[in-house]
């Protein structure tokens, strides 16, 4: 009946029929316990691990000045990654699209932030005893969003015309307050002052890290140690690890489709390669539904390898 | 007075201890998570090459599939959790990732406080109740015989088991791992699996 049915019905027999044999299971797991036990203990005493200290805003400030005067510009004039991002901190980008699904617009805006407001004035705002930055705060904020804009985009311009991007060389111009508020955002972030402002301006207890992450994002500073410890995104980055450890090799078909084309090339490229593996894990999770692919394992032959014993006596008979 | 002169500046003896506890700690999580997906991915491709969904087992394979996944985000949300320039990094790439199809709205990788929950409590949770669904689902079934095996004509080969637990020999339950089976009758052509 079962043969004639043919080989798209799964005949497999009840493993229950057949002949058993003593199997201690709670010897086995003990046994795996401590082989992994020591094991384990063994990496750690040949390999250690690696542990790089986090990048404190006071230190991005005191290695890369010009990157935090540049970023401070760039939140100011709306052109950083985060004032340009759109959902889930602004609408001031459409956001990726996976095909004709707008699914990080859809999202909407969750964790609202304005950049230059949340990430630079007001943390400038917190600031005592400063006569020519409040000067300087009350002028730009004054100022109509349009003539901000252009003092912001104009020092912009000129610290990218300047060696090193330093402030101390950009042209004389039109810049308003704002040489004023990012070299007091430096002096702020050197103090040490800013990582507080910015996680607990609001809250006794602070443990949500998204608005110092994002202007240390922002900047080229953190990409650029990153990169060094090939970390990037084209480096393979997501199963590195920092050093030469062993970071999440198990993630490296999610970081593969970021080496090729149209994912490598694409603006979309995360919302395709998510997409992407969303479908491949309904595969593999559903893998025993899908004919032809139920069926590989038996023609590929590795089981011949597992069951090498069976195989064996099978050929012998 | 000369163990002193090699601690650090500002550390005394009760933080050194306290660091060397915390790194020894990292360290041993660390080569422990290596080795536990090591160890999976493994099992995922022998199972796999076995064809081990066959004979109503997929319940078994969908269990095992989706806690494998979920382990995968307990380990990123791990490495969010980690307050170090890994964790940085590592939520500032993944902020896009999530955030391009919509998820970031929720799950935000930048809050280390709702990361942390994740990583020590609720992916825990839901990887441990499906790894708990997914052995009682192979000691339910027993393990998948190999291709084309047939089961014995006469069953009264059938041993008996020790259990572990009471050192008692019982009869062959369910629960028992099958032997050899190819050995108890001929292979017959035909799809015995699929």
């Amino acid at each position: 009946m079962s043969r004639a049915a043919g080989p798209t019905r799964d005949a497999t027999p009840d493993a229950h029929l057949f002949p058993t044999r003593p199997y201690d299971l709670v010897k086995e797991f003990v046994i795996a316990l401590v082989v992994m036990g020591a094991l384990t203990v063994l990496l750690v005493a040949v390999f250690s691990s690696p542990d790089r200290k986090a990048v404190s805003l006071r230190a991005w400030a005191r290695a890369a000045p010009s990157d935090v005067v540049a970023t401070a510009t760039a939140e100011l004039a709306g052109t950083s990654t985060s004032a340009t991002y759109g959902a889930p901190y602004n609408t001031a980008g459409p956001g990726q699209d996976l095909g004709p699904l707008h699914l990080q617009r859809w999202g909407g805006v969750r964790i609202p932030i304005h950049s230059a407001r949340d990430l630079v004035l007001t943390p400038l705002q917190t600031v005592s005893g400063d006569t020519a930055l409040a000067t300087a705060l009350t002028t730009y904020q004054r100022a109509s969003t349009a003539q901000q804009t252009k003092w912001a985009s104009s020092y912009a311009d000129a610290l990218a015309a300047v060696p090193d991007g330093d402030p101390a060389k950009a042209k004389p111009g039109s810049y308003g307050p704002v040489p004023i508020l990012t070299s007091r955002f430096l002096t702020l972030a050197s103090s040490g002052g800013l990582e507080g402002v910015l996680t607990t301006s609001n809250a006794f207890y602070g443990s949500n890290e998204t608005k110092p992450l994002l202007p240390l994002t922002d900047g080229t500073y953190l990409e650029g140690q990153a990169r060094a410890d090939h970390l990037g995104g084209d480096q393979w980055g997501m199963m590195n690890e920092t050093g030469n450890y062993p970071g999440q090799p198990w993630m490296w078909l999610y970081t593969f489709w970021y080496q090729v084309k149209p994912f490598a090339t694409s603006g979309n490229a995360d919302a395709l390669v998510w997409g992407l593996m969303a479908a491949l894990t309904l595969v593999l999770i559903f893998v025993p539904y899908i004919p032809g692919l139920r069926a590989l394992p038996r023609h590929l032959g590795v089981h011949r390898l597992i069951w090498r014993d069976t195989a064996a006596r099978r050929s012998a008979k | 007075m000369a163990v002193a002169q090699h601690l650090p500046q500002g550390r005394n003896q009760a933080e050194d201890r306290h660091l060397n506890f915390h790194e020894t700690r990292d360290k041993l999580h660390l080569w422990s998570v290596e080795l536990f997906f090591f160890c999976m991915v493994i099992h995922l491709w022998g199972k796999f090459f076995m064809a081990a969904w066959r004979g109503k087992r997929g319940l078994t394979w969908v269990t095992g599939a989706i806690a494998f996944i979920g382990s995968i985000g307990t380990a990123s949300t791990g490495y969010l959790s980690q307050t170090n320039f890994d964790s940085q990094w590592t939520a500032g790439q993944a902020k896009d990732g999530l955030n391009a199809v919509g998820v970031g709205a929720v799950f935000n990788v930048l809050d280390t406080g709702q990361m942390l929950l994740w990583h020590v409590m609720l992916l825990p949770l839901i990887v441990g109740v499906l790894i708990v669904l997914h052995v009682i689902l192979v000691r339910r079934h027993g393990v998948v015989p190999p291709f084309d095996a047939e089961p014995p004509v006469n069953d009264a080969s059938s041993e008996t088991r020790r259990d572990s637990l009471g050192d008692q020999s019982v009869p062959a339950t369910p629960m028992a791992a099958p032997a050899d089976a190819s050995l108890a009758a001929p292979a017959q052509p035909g799809g015995a699996g699929r």
